[in-house]
């Protein structure tokens, strides 16, 4: 196991090095970050000494050397905008979002597994029916619209819930935005928990711990489950990364200060350092996630480890 | 079977329970307090130095912890503030007395040493420190002289007639606590002499103030001030509508009948300083004839678009100059709509068959920009000017008009920081200047004179000479100044101001 472990960790290294050249010559491509950082009126004097200042003036790689070095030592240089360090930005939004994402992955979770597995046990009943019609509604209504229908049914006409913003950093300023963010997620892991809930109730080795005489919530829970959640550890690694671009929009909806709303923020502001802090943070953070989803499942299905040790 | 209901039935529970525990069980309360009122904007401040930022949503917070020598009224005009008085020795000096005992709230004193200290900076005559981001004209300033603990001189390097209003804007920052780390803890732990401390600032979250019980003009009758960055519309809206919020910024013409239709809500407006006009690029041939210019300003039905367009949230102007502005001529005249005038002129100026047009705009820049451009681009193609629409993104548009590559026309709307017409012509009119696509001596001379001219009489009579040329000799297509909207809980007295401020002190609970 450990050398299988060791070989993903090196993959890992390889797409962080392989996502800082791209973050590097996609920044470089945008044109030159001193006309962004200056006005009109700066001289060509003054432009020069800002581009020796941040480095510039050096040939490209020996730039991204300096960038990788900044990266690893956590600096990517002085917002533009905000004038403090790109990187402590990023890591003031870090709690935030990592607690929008936790609750959207927690509803989607909690939401979603046991109604997959009603509807696969119900199969064709009215709960499936009512069920799916939700998950497919889930995964069609965009979540600009959602969350702004949430506001005004939840937060305006009820008054149930805080419309926006952080808060304390209490639970009900989260429940919004992470239902907005996760009714996707909800719907995907449901339907995904059904279907694969089913092929695996039919199978020859549930049949046999049926016909064993076993009950029902062994069977489904012990016997039918375990297998049936290894698609869902699949796509919840894939869906992580899609929170973050889903994040984007909802937090700037329910102006909720993550590392989503400071990306638009630094987009519309051209704050490259910070634009660059954030796509490795996060490249970084999704990389990390989905080597220990690699880990997860070995625990979860030992034929993984074995096929991969052999 | 029963077994299997139990256990459906508990899944069931268990999910309803989570659900309405939270759904329910955690509503934030918010907390009562009769004297807080939040503020929110559609972006959060950038840094809380003074000198620092080119930007209202910062300013609308660094104006509640700092003072500035003058200060503009609710009507714009200057009156004193940590000044006494103030006179012009000569057209190149003014000599400031100043109030006694004031301190900034860390302690340090208020003097003519600070003023020294706080121009300098500005000017950039203070060694070591990085340039600021003040609007132009600190770099008149030749000399800064104490005379006595109270009273200073600032010499300039020629006249210069918005030096009082650059200090009506230069905020004051105290020495002792900059001088440490050359003005880096100012970002965000402001000190100031104003009527407000920071108290909290959570980047993308809450900045709150409190309330300086014995600051010098009195305590202000709002002990806390909040202010929240909400960039979307309709979550703005909707906290108002919820009353988490007293004062949202930006309301859309659109969304005015949905707060006029709550009954704690109301709906305030203020003149901004910003004007909207047609540039018209004589640098192209066939818009040099000034009959062809003329014939756009009788094209266009103005009234019209204000209440079409605008949803009568703008008011018309005669030239480029608004009402409060300095330069308004009391005797302005318009440019009626008359159609069969335009034809008429352009068939004069060798266009009988009309002309071929290009406006730019920037797309969602300025209030309706581009349903405006719209509008006109149809009143001047019936006028015989067929005009297309070239509506871009707004750095689109910024490359192109630094680049001074613009058709024949572009809308833009012009924003002014001294309600001094002079800071808008200088720009836009002067030869030779990035955003001027017109040139005319005359009009030249008066704008360098007015320049030059700082008794009050003296400088608005050149601004009303050259606001006359330019009605006859139109370098645009006049439009109107923008009205700026705010949704307001009615719980509180407060009046917006046309220089886009939000400011609280003088603001109470009903």
């Amino acid at each position: 196991m450990s050398g299988y472990l060791t070989r993903r960790f090196l993959h890992s290294i390889i797409i962080i090095i392989g996502i800082s050249i791209a973050v590097f010559v996609i920044s470089r491509f945008t044109g030159d970050p001193v006309s962004i950082m200056v006005g009109p009126d700066t001289s060509q004097a003054d432009r020069a000494t800002i581009r020796k200042e941040f480095g510039l003036d050096r040939p490209i790689p020996v730039q991204y050397l300096f960038f990788l070095k900044g990266a690893v030592q956590g600096n990517f240089g002085k917002s533009i905008r905000y004038e403090e360090p790109a990187f402590r930005l990023v890591l003031q939004r870090i709690p935030a979002t990592s607690r929008l994402i936790f609750f959207t992955l927690l509803w989607a979770l909690v939401f979603s597994i046991p109604i997959g597995i009603l509807s696969a046990i119900k199969r064709n009943s009215f709960f499936d029916v009512v069920g799916m019609t939700f998950t497919f509604l889930g995964q069609s209504i965009p979540s600009f619209w959602l969350g702004i229908m949430l506001i005004m049914t939840v937060g305006v006409y009820f008054r149930l819930l805080p419309i926006s913003g952080y808060g304390d950093g209490d639970i009900a300023h989260i429940i919004l935005p992470s239902l907005t963010l996760g009714a996707f997620e909800m719907a995907s892991f449901a339907r995904i928990t059904r279907s694969s809930m089913l092929e695996v109730l039919n199978m020859d080795y549930v049949q046999t711990a049926r016909a064993k005489g076993l009950s029902e919530l062994i069977v489904v829970v012990k016997h039918s489950l375990r297998n049936a959640l290894i698609p869902i550890v699949t796509i919840l690694g894939l869906h992580i990364a899609l929170l973050m671009g889903g994040a984007v929009i909802t937090e700037q909806i329910f102006a909720y200060p993550g590392i989503g709303w400071l990306a638009v923020q630094s987009i519309y502001n051209r704050d490259f350092p910070v634009i660059q802090a954030i796509v490795m943070t996060v490249s970084i953070g999704i990389v990390a996630t989905n080597f220990l989803l690699d880990i997860i499942y070995t625990f979860i299905d030992p034929r993984i480890r074995y096929v991969r040790e052999k | 079977m029963r077994r299997k209901r139990i256990v459906l039935g508990g899944l069931l529970l268990i999910s309803s329970l989570i659900f309405s525990i939270l759904f329910f069980g955690l509503r934030a309360q918010p907390a009562e307090c009769q004297t807080r009122v939040r503020v929110a904007q559609g972006a959060e401040p950038t840094r809380l130095d003074p000198d620092m930022h080119r930007e209202n949503v910062s300013n609308t917070v660094i104006l509640h912890i700092y003072d500035a020598l003058l200060e503009r009224n609710q009507n714009e005009e200057i009156r004193l503030n940590l000044a006494e008085s103030w006179r012009f020795l000569n057209d190149t000096t003014l000599e400031f007395k100043l109030r006694k005992g004031i301190k900034f709230s860390n302690g340090e004193p208020f003097n003519a040493q600070v003023v020294k200290y706080n121009i300098e900076r500005v000017a950039g005559l203070l060694p070591g420190a990085k340039k600021t981001l003040n609007p132009p004209g600190w770099e008149s300033v030749k000399e800064v002289k104490v005379l006595d603990d109270y009273t200073v001189q600032m010499i300039t390097k020629y006249p210069n007639p918005v030096l009082l209003s650059l200090c009506a804007q230069k905020y004051m920052v105290p020495i002792e606590y900059t001088k440490k780390d050359n003005f880096e803890s100012l970002a965000t732990k402001p000190i100031g002499t104003g009527p407000y401390v920071l108290k909290s600032w959570m980047k993308g979250g809450e900045l709150v103030l409190t309330a300086k019980k014995d600051y010098w003009k009195g305590a202000p009758k709002i002990d806390e001030v909040i202010f929240r960055p909400i960039p979307e519309d309709a979550t703005r809206i909707a906290e108002l509508k919820v009353g988490n919020v007293d004062i949202i910024a930006n309301l859309k013409p659109d969304n005015i009948k949905e707060i006029e239709a709550e009954k704690n809500l109301t709906v305030k407006y203020a003149p901004s300083a910003r004007t909207a006009m047609i540039f018209i690029n004589t640098e192209i041939e066939k818009m040099k004839d000034v009959r062809v210019r003329k014939a756009i300003n009788y094209a266009l039905d103005v009234p019209s678009i204000i209440k079409n367009v605008m949803g009568g949230n703008a008011y018309r102007v005669s030239t480029v100059c608004p009402k409060n502005f300095v330069g308004w001529d009391p005797q302005e005249k318009f440019y009626d709509y008359n159609p069969a005038k335009a034809k008429q002129l352009l068939a004069e100026a060798g266009f009988p068959n009309g002309m071929d047009a290009t406006i730019l705009t920037p797309r969602g820049r300025y209030l309706n920009d581009v349903q405006a451009c719209e509008a006109i681009a149809g009143m001047l193609t019936a006028a015989g000017i067929r005009t297309k629409v070239n509506a871009v993104e707004f750095g689109v548009f910024a490359k192109q008009t630094q680049a001074h590559q613009i058709p024949e026309m572009m809308y833009a709307a012009w924003g002014n920081p001294h309600f001094d017409v002079l800071e808008t012509v200088q720009a836009v009119l002067r030869s030779g200047e990035m955003f001027s696509w017109y040139s005319n001596k005359q009009m030249d001379e008066l704008i360098d004179a007015a320049k030059q001219t700082v008794d009050p009489k003296k400088h608005e009579d050149l601004l009303r000479r050259l606001l006359r040329l330019m009605y006859d000799d139109p370098p645009f297509g006049f439009l109107y100044n923008q009205r700026d909207i705010y949704g307001v809980n009615k719980r509180l007295n407060w009046a917006p101001r046309p220089d886009e401020d939000i400011n609280l002190y003088g603001a109470f609970l009903k």
